[in-house]
């Protein structure tokens, strides 16, 4: 049944948030000393306050709980803050993680929504004209175009994108999501301003996955094209279009689909290293400046948003797939 | 006698890792016009290739050649790929084996009556056509308003195999073609799509091509029957000919082989021997190694079609040997 | 799956089972040779090539040359002996990383297929949670809190991230050589669990484990570079991760036309290597589990 389904999505989604959380206790919880000291270290270095001031801070001020509780109780305060929404506080920018998240989620959702819609696009019509057209050029060139995209690693598609396209020839920007000297605002040359700094981070996920795609959708239209039901309708005179989007295409992105949530998880932990490269002011490029310099408050509070991130997308897709489907329908007919 | 359809010389092969398979070999047939053909024959036998030769179904891996295939005055291994799409389903619906995985899984049956009936006539309003396809599935026995709003999956078998029936109807086909229209369904379901199919050509006078390895079908609907061999065809004559009189040995074999329902069970004897490989077919006449009454020159030369009484055979056993 | 191999002696075995159709397949014999020159140069090119590693500012950036066959570095030291130097420790990790994720999925999928019930309804769970959670971030903030600087605990948190998918298909495995008759058999011999698991249901695994071993030596290798060229795990200088680190984020080879052999180095040297564990990957598939294909 889907209720049961969705259920069944729903807890695995809170056990997931659960789980994810608890790590990030551990983490910080079971290094003795070790997470917590460098904390105060850092705290005694901006505020200027003694180390037992500074390390009482560190557990209230970026965990939510007071170090005099037991471990249990701590955990148990740490977790409903994090439900709560009370992700923490950053050190390096001292502000609440919250306000950090509000400004860089668009700007990764922007990028990502756009790469994703275009390479899973580019990729589908090259699939489907590669199960469709056979012994054409298409077939050998995009496979080969995808086993070396393959082999290239999200850092290295972004850094030759960077070094060649933004540092070398100038022709895209260095950093940043928009020209600074603009204010933004919904206008012709703010709009344009932002896609033109899109443009490389997006292009990189683009050139990564259309690949990817491609030859997913080709396999999956090529087992639909040897179905009975296409020949069927081949028999029954209906025009070529009709068979390769109602028949070939619809029926063969069917499985597809629920890839676009993986791939988004996989695009999610690669905006890392892609907004990193650009610097653009997004969610992967402030998790990596986190890690570097080791703001837990702000490392724990963007892992907890990139989980958030793919738990929608799966639920999202479980929620698609029956509309798409209507064998997926089936046990809540019955 | 009118001939609706006249295949010449057809050769159905497919690219295979060993080499070529012809599947169907140098095939000549014609089917009477009004009427019920069957073409039989052991499963592998070539049957439902002869079929993709006709309206070029063929998966890629399938080449065909023929001096012709004419269906009527038309010559269809002559015409485009358009002008063929529109005499598929307008003037010669196929219903291939399997016809339960003959619909899209994620279409309605309504919205393959209106995509059907789109691919080949404009003008006639949804209300229009959807009327007819009422009418049609109340004919194969169905209820069309529950149907037209249903998905495949929620249909059974024996529904779908009535709806792909309907649906062959609904543009008004001067020829159906039927591929083991009853197979993989159980007994009842199969005398029911029988009489439906009987009672179909009674009323439209609808030319039927049956294609099958169940004989007592053929006995029950077929007035004509041509026997099919290893590619070959063998033998054609009418129905009571084929059943009482059959003129090649294969033919008499394959009818001593079906289960009787009246006589006793044991008398029902299996053809000895395997069908031949059709990557490597026996030379001289395909059924010579599996023949009781093989002579000399069987093996050496194939042999041509005969005059025999009302039968039309290719067997050696009624040409002068010299 | 291949057949009953005789007892000729492991040499014989090895030749007929992995060389021979390796040979006969162009595609794993390719990867094979681009993984075995790697393999090479991890093992045997410390060994042979010197390191270097004393700046010299009046040789900064210089293209290759006869002395420098790939260049010299922003601190004049030479690029090819770091790529050598660095290969090792790259392997190394990816290496212990797929050994460590093979166990952890091995053990878990056969435990969660073999018992079943609560365990296996615990161990599923547990994967997909795994599953669910994004590798690259995690890995990146427990490699940052733990300050790694040494092979083994890096590819211990490489590896945690990296087994689920497997324990989940070869729980799949399991589950349906259970009704295969052969274990069935087994299991009314008496022949006991570690029988079954040991001589039925690992061989019957192997190609299986083989291919996604490769598989998982190429994500630890984008991974744990990955992780390094954000700067995040300081390791040794000569590693492929912390030179692209230095070229992108330091030291600004990127931005100046000589530093270009600098970048492309190990970039080259990584899409090559993955490059050849994807080829080795898929021949071996193609060995292993030969489809028919109708339409060739």
């Amino acid at each position: 049944m889907i209720a049961q389904r969705i259920t069944k999505r729903i807890l695995l989604s809170f056990f997931t948030l659960l789980f994810s959380a608890s790590i990030t206790f551990f983490l910080v919880n079971n290094i003795p000393g070790n997470v917590i000291d460098v904390l105060a270290a850092q705290i005694m270095e901006s505020y200027g306050v003694s180390y037992d001031e500074a390390k009482q801070m560190a557990y209230t001020y970026y965990f939510g709980y007071e170090s005099n509780k037991s471990l249990l109780e701590r955990y148990i305060d740490y977790i409903t803050n994090i439900f709560r929404g009370n992700l923490g506080t950053s050190i390096m920018y001292r502000v609440p993680v919250n306000s950090i998240v509000v400004h860089a989620l668009p700007w990764t959702l922007f990028v990502l929504s756009l790469s994703l819609l275009t390479g899973f696009a580019i990729g589908t019509l090259l699939g489907l004209l590669m199960a469709w057209r056979r012994k054409t050029f298409l077939d050998p060139l995009v496979t080969a175009y995808a086993s070396f995209t393959d082999a290239t690693p999200d850092f290295v598609t972004a850094m030759l994108l960077f070094m060649f396209l933004a540092a070398r020839l100038g022709w895209f920007p260095l950093k940043g999501a928009y020209d600074e000297s603009l204010t933004p605002g919904f206008y012709p040359a703010f709009i344009i301003s932002v896609l033109y700094h899109a443009a490389l981070p997006i292009l990189s996920y683009v050139i990564e996955h259309i690949g990817f795609w491609a030859l997913i959708v080709k396999g999956s239209a090529a087992s639909v094209l040897e179905e009975d039901f296409v020949k069927a309708a081949e028999a029954r005179g209906l025009h070529e279009r009709r068979i390769l989007t109602a028949y070939v295409g619809r029926v063969a992105l069917i499985p597809v689909i629920a890839m676009l949530a993986i791939q988004l998880g996989y695009m999610l932990g690669g905006s890392t290293i892609v907004e990193t490269v650009f610097t653009y002011p997004g969610i992967g490029y402030f998790f990596s400046q986190a890690s570097s310099t080791l703001d837990f408050g702000l490392m724990q509070g963007l892992f907890f948003i990139i989980i958030l991130g793919i738990i929608l997308a799966n639920l999202a897709v479980d929620i698609i797939y029956p509309l798409i489907d209507p064998r997926a329908r089936r046990e809540s007919a019955r | 006698m009118n001939h609706i359809l006249r295949i010449k010389n057809l050769i159905v092969e497919y690219a295979v890792r060993e080499g070529s398979l012809r599947v169907v070999n140098n095939v000549s047939l014609d089917v009477p016009e009004g009427k019920i053909t069957a073409l039989v024959g052991e499963s592998g036998c070539g049957k439902s290739s002869l079929l993709d030769g006709i309206l070029r179904t063929l998966p890629p891996n399938g080449y065909i050649r023929s001096n012709g295939v004419w269906f009527k005055d038309i010559n269809l291994a002559r015409l485009s790929n358009e002008e063929l799409r529109r005499i598929r389903w307008e003037r010669i619906a196929v219903v291939f084996q399997a016809a339960q995985n003959s619909l899209n899984p994620v279409l309605k049956i309504g919205d393959h009556v209106l995509e059907t009936y789109h691919a080949h006539r404009k003008g006639e309003s949804k209300d229009e056509i959807l009327a007819k396809a009422r009418e049609l599935l109340e004919m194969v026995n169905l209820d069309p308003k529950q149907v037209l709003n249903s998905y495949p999956y929620e249909l059974s078998g024996g529904m779908k195999q009535r709806v792909i029936i309907a649906l062959s109807l609904i543009l008004d086909p001067e020829l159906l073609i039927l591929d083991e229209p009853t197979s993989a369904l159980d007994t009842y379901t199969q005398s029911t799509i029988i009489d439906m199919l009987k009672k179909i050509h009674r009323e439209k006078g609808l030319t039927m091509f049956l294609v099958t390895h169940d004989l007592p079908v053929v006995a029950e609907m077929a007035d004509y029957v041509a026997v099919m061999y290893a590619g070959k065809i063998m033998e054609v004559a009418d129905v009571e000919t084929i059943f009482y009189k059959a003129k090649y040995p294969y033919t008499n074999l394959l009818i001593k082989a079906i289960p009787s329902l009246i006589g006793d069970p044991s008398d029902r004897k299996p053809i000895p021997g395997s069908p031949p490989s059709l990557l490597n077919p026996p030379s001289g006449c395909v059924f010579h190694p599996r023949c009781p009454f093989r002579r000399p020159i069987c093996d050496k030369k194939a042999p041509p079609f005969f005059h025999v009484d009302k039968s039309l055979v290719a067997c050696w056993l009624y040409g002068d040997t010299k | 799956m291949q057949g009953e191999l005789g007892h000729e002696g492991v040499l014989v075995n090895l030749y007929y089972s992995f060389f021979r159709p390796i040979i006969k397949y162009r595609r794993a014999a390719i990867g094979f040779v681009i993984l075995s020159g790697f393999v090479l140069m991890a093992t045997v090119g410390p060994e042979v090539v010197p390191l270097n590693l004393k700046t010299d500012f009046s040789q900064r950036y210089k293209p290759p040359s006869f002395q420098h066959p790939l260049g010299t570095d922003y601190g004049g030291r030479d690029i090819f002996q770091q790529i050598v130097h660095g290969s090792r420790d790259v392997l190394t990790i990816a290496a212990l990383a797929a050994m460590y994720a093979i166990t952890i999925a091995v053990t878990i999928g056969i435990l969660s297929g073999l018992l079943g019930g609560i365990v296996d309804a615990i161990l599923t769970g547990l994967t997909d949670i795994f599953l669910t959670i994004p590798s690259f971030p995690v890995m990146m903030a427990i490699a940052a809190v733990f300050e790694v600087r040494d092979p083994f605990s890096f590819a211990a948190i490489l590896a945690i991230w990296m087994w689920a998918g497997l324990a989940r298909s070869i729980r799949a495995e399991v589950l349906s050589l259970k009704q295969k008759e052969f274990i069935e058999a087994a299991r009314i011999l008496g022949l006991g669990t570690s029988h079954i698991v040991f001589r039925e249901i690992l061989p019957n695994i192997m190609p299986y484990i083989v291919i996604n071993f490769i598989t998982m030596i190429r994500s630890a290798i984008t991974a744990s570079v990955g992780i390094m060229f954000l700067g995040i795990v300081p390791f040794k200088i000569t590693h492929w991760g912390v030179m692209l680190y230095m070229a992108m984020f330091q030291y600004g080879a990127v931005y100046v036309p000589e530093g270009i052999y600098y970048a492309l180095a190990p970039l080259f040297c990584i899409v090559l290597l993955e490059y050849g564990a994807i080829s080795l990957a898929h021949g071996l598939d193609e060995i292993f589990n030969p489809r028919l294909k109708t339409y060739e």
